[in-house]
């Protein structure tokens, strides 16, 4: 005889949705948790290889083969030495790297010899090219006028200076040889140097292209030519060889970890066949081991080192949070597991009543679970696969992520019943009054001890060992386990605390409420009244919440602190290094501004200082400034810095407090200064080391009077462009300028640190998490409310009967679940911004740059999410409402007709 | 035959429950035992400590001192494995509520096959057996929600009984029953004790406390008498009746037909039913279990709606539902639906403050708590008093805005009889007051109260009028 009860239980959750969907949210959310971490791990990597092949190139990153050699293959120097040409390797290397996953064709380039330009037609001073060949070559230039046809095409500055148009005849030689050959001109393009060192296509030829250093003139544009005429004008001059280069950049859009690693392995393969002449390869390229000076370059292992350093950057912090998420969905399952004995109340005690045990009651419980924990988990799975294709900093996860995501799905699942099992079981033997003596003391300890108890912890251990304790070998640092758990320890202790406290208050309103009106009044009553399961929806509300103000406190607190160090460090949007004789260009489109800085160049008071001499009429529209640094203007400051009566130098002092002298010694000699004014910061100063700043032409007046060289034009003074404007642009307006700026620096490039990436993603996820845990944890309020209401037909249609309008008991449940919500975010938010000011003075990933880390509160989203919980208090409060209303009054009470 | 072997005892038995406000002492020292085969009634006013003792019989709760010996063996003693043993087939327990003996996704046979599983004796009756004795082998394949109170009240003694226990504990199970259901739960309930079978009963009805062959009388957690006999009935008070104020009826209701499915049959709730409710009259509307009278209370609170037939409300037969002054219609259910966020007096203030008259019964709220005994309960939360203290509760609260018609359904379902005299003589002095009552209960011991009887059998009105025991105020005021 089969037990009924066993038979019905597989489907039974069908008859309760509010159950079914609370056990559904639960093994979906652990599954979306479970799932997460190793999916996104896996978009993580794609992104980050992304970056790095942004940064390397994919002609970095790909292969190149570099040769000098003879064009076509020749005997060697004793029997059976014959050599191959440069054609027939071509073939070789063609062919061995053509089926290699994700490497792309191959690029060939010829490089010549260097050779003297002059004109044909008329007497002008003869210039100086570089031949080449490669692949391609036209498709990456910037073409400035002209058509292809047999001849070549010359820089616009050899044009320009030789007066060439296409359609010329030029004649090229070799220095020290007779030979001239004459060649027509097809075309002119932009010479390459002029352009910033972004395109990937010339990343092996910046040596070739750019010049060492400011100091230098760029080496010589290229005589850009067809292989043939490469060749042709080559063997014309006397020479029968030239260095080659053959380039396999990366192909493929997005590549995944696994495909990195592969074509990582694959070319190390490469390299070891190709450096040994014993290989098949070896062999086949070098027959007789001749010429055999080959150069072989992949930046492959340093990408797929760099991505695996920046996703093990943010592996820990994700694995944490993952773990964080999977506890929230424990939660929610044994919410649901105790919501199971709550929402069936009658049967559990009619069972007990009837002498079932606990262990009966949990598997039943367990074999009821299983069909929507089944289908909760691939619904997780597929939800963490959508979001991370959807959100994910890589897109789509690849397939050894999903297989891992699938596996840790499926090791939940059996833990998701099982906690079911128990918590029902263990709330079920709650019944016994013995059991539940048994118990009775450890009832009576307040809860929230525990995780306060942590929360210490875990500050003493942010206290001693920093916000963050790992450094890898790259330098990226990484954030805290503590840094995480900190707040979610603090937020639960104490919101769990501030909920029981706001019973007082309540009971005090509760007290004086009868003259409010019916809604307030039972809204007030209901919340008095409140039982465990709305305090703890309340704290659990209030805990989501504050998760995700406090991730977004750290996160815009560190997007302000970093802003603001990357701009003082730059001193602007962009900075570019030029001589100190150079001006800043005229008619440059951005505000644009000269500086001079002397590290240590400076004695004030008997400490070494760093000294910055800038153009005060074009500082404050050019530098970067904040107002709160100072008591006055930066306009004003100018001003004063400029003003003097010939006797003292008007400096400005950063970083100083009071100064006891009023001399500063700079260059060897002793300056009367009058200080204008002392402020917290200025652009370009280091930490803990004053920063001088004076107007650079009084400045060599002062040295000039007191008969010393001119100090900012000494060894190791940095004079710097410092401009202000969209980056890109700057950037290129910069480069593009006649003072060729070098280096480039962009306050883009310093925010772009591992270590910060590694801290915004960690905590964007710990603010999704908040998130999702915070609309879970509304939405159960919403269903208790509902539930609630469903269980309280009878008084309602009462009070409906005894005058009270619909009006007023939707107004009422609007108003409890608007209290209960915006004070769950009110304790959150309070709690998540002491947290986080707790801790922020440690959140530091640019330590060495000042200011200290600022604190930005979200207010604006904290209004926001007020604005959107008043809303779905409304709404809430109009849906339980229904549920009341559209109960079958008749059916509720014919109880014993 | 009741053997002087106790099949269960109680020794010096305490029990206290902490309450938010307060300790409330249920059980203070109880000493009893309960003979093999012999029916025992347990009575005593609400609150007396009658559940709680049952629970404690029944090895649900445990004894704050003292002992619950069960067959010798001291419960509390027991591993937790015997004591479900116990629950599962030494004792069985009938709750109060028929509906909360259910797994609601079973049905009666499914509900047997489980007892029959748990069943150590076998010489007792079959489920075929039970079910055609109590009336019920008809709804053997439904579910309990299609089931009236009383067909549950009976099926939940025949799962309890197939078990085959050697006592059986139950919380007024005839509360809900009509007469003819309650004698013969109770002539099965004999028979059965005759078989050596155990009932301990709590109960307000004087049916169970004249065939019972022990009486224990709790008073505030004490026994008051013990093993005293079958009593004699309740002698209740034949109260004065209302003055009649013939004139405009509150109410006239005529030609009330309803038909709802239950399971696959159609049912006749109600059935060309017709009635006049007058200020100042109260009606007894008295029938078995699913005679309609429900159904009747309901069309008339506006809960359900006829099929066929109107109700006049006030004269104005234009009137919409929506259109009535619901404020001037109390209803009193069997559920009472007190609000559990407010106290006792503000559950009873409530419909005073939703009406904007609160000051102005403040005086009548205070004369009311101290008529039906909760001047003392007045802070507590409902559910913090007995069953027979929140139906008192609801009462006051229909009786707060001295309405022009008050529908009560079994007011006095839960009191014992000091209190159902004092919950009937509320009502009296209601109806003195001018409102028109109509009362449905099957407690024939209460028709006295009337001014009018009704008698309703299968949605129709079998019996057109019956007069007050006094036959002086009759009138003729129904048909159909």
């Amino acid at each position: 005889m089969v037990n009924p009860l066993w038979a019905k239980s597989p489907l039974l959750l069908l008859r309760f949705p509010g159950l079914l969907l609370s056990v559904l949210a639960g093994s979906l959310l652990l599954a979306l948790a479970g799932a997460s971490s190793p999916l996104f791990t896996s978009s993580a990597a794609r992104s980050a290889l992304a970056s790095d092949l942004e940064e390397t190139t994919v002609f970095g990153a790909g292969a190149t083969i570099g040769q000098a050699g003879p064009f076509e293959g020749r005997p060697g120097f004793g029997p059976n030495t014959q050599a191959i040409g440069y054609q027939k390797q071509d073939q070789i290397l063609r062919q061995t790297l053509a089926n290699v996953p994700n490497l792309g064709s191959r690029i060939l380039t010829l490089l010549g010899a260097t050779v003297g330009v002059e004109t044909t037609g008329r007497e002008t001073e003869p210039d100086q090219a570089r031949l080449l060949f490669r692949t391609g070559v036209l498709a990456n230039v910037e073409r400035v006028r002209g058509e292809r046809g047999n001849g070549v095409w010359v820089a616009d500055t050899v044009a320009g200076r030789l007066g060439l148009e296409p359609g010329d005849t030029i004649r090229v030689s070799l220095p020290n040889r007779p030979r001239r050959i004459e060649v027509a001109v097809d075309g002119i393009y932009a010479a390459l140097w002029k352009a910033p060192e972004t395109t990937p296509y010339w990343r092996s030829l910046y040596g070739q292209i750019y010049p060492r250093t400011v100091d230098f003139p760029p080496p010589a544009t290229f005589l850009i030519a067809s292989e043939s005429l490469f060749k042709r004008l080559t063997r014309g001059l006397g020479q029968d060889h030239a260095q080659y280069r053959w380039e396999f950049p990366v192909e493929g859009n997005g590549l995944t970890m696994p495909e990195a690693e592969a074509l990582e392995q694959r070319l190390d393969q490469f390299q070891t066949e190709i450096s040994n002449p014993d290989s098949k390869l070896g062999h086949a390229l070098f027959p007789q081991r001749m010429f055999r000076r080959i150069a072989y370059d992949s930046s492959m292992s340093t990408v797929v080192t760099s991505a695996k350093q920046t996703v093990s950057g943010i592996q820990a912090p994700v694995e944490l949070l993952s773990s964080a998420g999977s506890l929230v969905a424990i939660a929610v399952i044994a919410a649901a597991g105790a919501f199971a004995m709550a929402r069936r109340r009658v049967e559990a005690t009619l069972l007990y009543a009837r002498g079932m045990s606990p262990f009966r009651i949990g598997l039943k419980t367990a074999l009821e679970s299983l069909l929507p924990v089944v289908t909760g988990t691939a619904l997780g799975l597929a939800a963490a696969v959508a979001l991370v294709r959807l959100l994910g900093p890589g897109g789509a996860a690849d397939g050894e992520a999903l297989r891992e995501a699938a596996k840790a799905v499926l090791l939940r699942l059996p833990a998701a019943v099982f906690l079911l099992g128990l918590v029902a079981a263990v709330v079920f033997l709650r019944r016994s009054e013995r059991a539940t003596a048994r118990f009775g003391r450890l009832n009576r300890v307040p809860w929230e001890i525990v995780p306060l108890v942590l929360a210490a912890i875990a500050f003493q251990r942010l206290s001693s060992h920093g916000a963050f304790v790992r450094e890898g070998d790259d330098g990226v640092s990484q954030p805290s386990v503590w840094l995480l758990l900190f707040p979610i320890f603090f937020i639960a202790g104490f919101a769990g605390l501030a909920a029981r406290l706001l019973q007082r208050p309540l009971n005090a309103l509760r007290a004086r409420a009868d003259s409010l009106p019916s809604a307030p009044y039972l809204a007030v009553h209901r919340l008095a009244g409140a039982r465990r399961l709305a305090i703890l929806l309340v704290t659990a509300c209030a805990l989501a919440l504050g998760t995700f103000v406090y991730a977004q406190t750290v996160v815009s607190s560190l997007e302000k602190t970093v802003a603001a160090k990357s701009l003082l460090f730059v001193g602007s949007d962009v900075h570019g290094v030029i001589n100190y004789q150079q001006n800043a260009p005229r008619g440059f489109p951005y505000p644009v501004t000269k500086t001079t800085k002397v590290l240590r160049g400076g004695d004030l008071d008997g400490q070494q200082v760093d000294f910055l001499a800038i153009d005060t009429g074009s500082f404050a529209a050019a530098a970067y400034w904040d107002a709160s640094w100072a008591s006055r203007s930066v306009d004003e400051l100018m001003r004063e810095l400029r003003s003097t009566s010939g006797q003292t130098l008007p400096v400005l002092v950063a970083g100083e407090g009071a100064l006891t002298t009023d001399e500063l010694e700079l260059g060897g000699a002793r300056i009367p200064i009058r200080v204008v004014e002392t402020t917290r910061a200025a652009p370009a100063m280091a930490l803990g080391r004053p920063l001088v700043v004076a107007d650079a032409a009084l400045v060599e007046r002062f040295a000039d009077r007191a008969g010393v060289s001119n100090p900012l034009a000494v060894a190791g003074s940095d004079t710097e462009l410092w401009a202000k404007g969209p980056t890109a642009a700057v950037t290129s307006a910069l480069a593009a300028s006649d003072t060729h700026p070098f280096p480039i620096v962009t306050a883009e490039e310093v925010r772009d640190n591992p270590s910060i990436t590694a801290v915004t993603r960690t905590f964007g996820f710990l603010k999704s998490l908040g998130f999702g845990a915070g609309l879970l944890a509304v939405v159960g309020l919403v269903l208790y409310l509902q539930a609630r209401q469903r269980s309280r037909i009878v008084s309602y249609a009462l009070s409906r009967r005894m005058g009270l309008a619909n009006g007023s008991h939707r107004l009422s449940l609007a108003l409890e679940l608007g209290t209960m919500l915006l004070a769950a975010l009110a304790i959150g938010a309070v709690l998540a911004i002491a947290a986080a000011q707790l801790v922020l003075g440690d959140v530091d990933p640019l330590a060495n740059i000042p200011p200290a880390p600022l604190f930005r509160a979200p207010v604006a989203l904290i209004f926001a999410a007020a604005a959107a919980l008043a809303g779905i208090a409304l709404v809430g409060g109009l849906l339980a409402n229904r549920a009341a209303e559209r109960a079958n009054f008749a059916e509720v009470m014919r109880l014993a007709d | 035959m009741p053997t002087e072997r106790p099949v269960a005892a109680c020794q010096a038995l305490v029990k206290t429950y902490a309450t938010a406000s307060e300790q409330v002492q249920a059980l203070r020292g109880v000493d009893l035992s309960f003979r093999r085969g012999a029916l025992a009634a347990v009575v005593g006013a609400s609150g007396s400590g009658k559940s709680s003792l049952l629970r404690l019989l029944a090895g649900l709760d445990l004894p704050t001192s003292g002992k619950v010996l069960v067959n010798g063996l001291s419960l509390a003693a027991m591993s937790p494995r015997r004591l479900r043993a116990v629950r599962s087939s030494t004792v069985g327990f009938v709750f109060q509520r028929p509906s909360d003996n259910f797994v609601p996704y079973l049905t009666v046979d499914e509900h047997l096959r489980l007892a029959a599983r748990a069943a150590k004796r076998a010489d007792g009756p079959g489920a075929e057996e039970l079910l055609d004795a109590l009336g019920i082998a008809h709804r053997r394949d439904h579910l309990p929600e299609e089931l009236s109170g009383g067909e549950q009240q009976r099926a939940a003694f025949a799962q309890v009984l197939l078990a085959g226990p050697a006592i059986v504990v139950a919380d007024e199970p005839t509360a809900e029953l009509d007469s003819r259901s309650a004698e013969d739960l109770l002539a099965m309930i004999r028979g059965l004790s005759e078989h050596g079978v155990a009932f301990v009963i709590a109960t307000h009805d004087p049916g169970v406390t004249r065939m019972a062959d022990d009486v224990v009388e709790l008073d505030h957690g004490r026994v008051k008498r013990d093993s005293l006999g079958a009593q004699q009935g309740i002698l209740i008070k034949t109260p004065k009746a209302g003055p009649v104020t013939p004139g405009d009826s509150v109410a006239e209701v005529s030609g009330l037909t309803k038909t709802y499915r239950r399971g696959p049959e159609g049912v006749h709730a109600l059935d060309q039913v017709s009635l006049r409710l007058e200020p100042g009259r109260m009606i007894g509307l008295m029938g078995r279990s699913g005679s309609g009278k429900t159904t009747l209370l309901n069309v008339l609170a506006g809960w359900e709606r006829a099929d066929a037939g109107s109700v006049v409300w006030l004269g104005d037969r234009e009137a919409r539902l929506a259109e009535r002054r619901w404020h001037e219609i109390a209803v009193l259910p069997q559920k009472f639906g007190l609000i559990e966020e407010l106290t006792v007096r503000e559950n009873i203030e409530y419909p005073a403050r939703l009406h904007g008259s609160l000051e102005s019964v403040r005086k009548w709220v205070e004369k009311l708590l101290g008529a039906l005994g909760l001047e003392e309960l007045e802070r507590r939360a409902p559910s913090e008093t007995s069953v027979g203290q929140q139906q008192r509760t609801a009462l006051a609260r229909a009786l707060v805005l001295r309405p022009r018609l008050l529908l009560a359904d079994e007011p006095s379902g839960h009191q014992d009889a000091t209190w159902a005299r004092g919950v009937f003589g509320c009502l009296r002095a209601a109806a003195a007051d001018g409102t028109a009552c109509l009362v449905a209960t099957h407690n024939e011991e209460v028709s006295a109260y009337f001014d009018e009887v009704v008698r309703m059998a299968n949605g129709r009105v079998e019996q057109g009028l019956e007069g007050s025991p006094k036959g002086a105020n009759v009138r003729r005021s129904i048909s159909g």
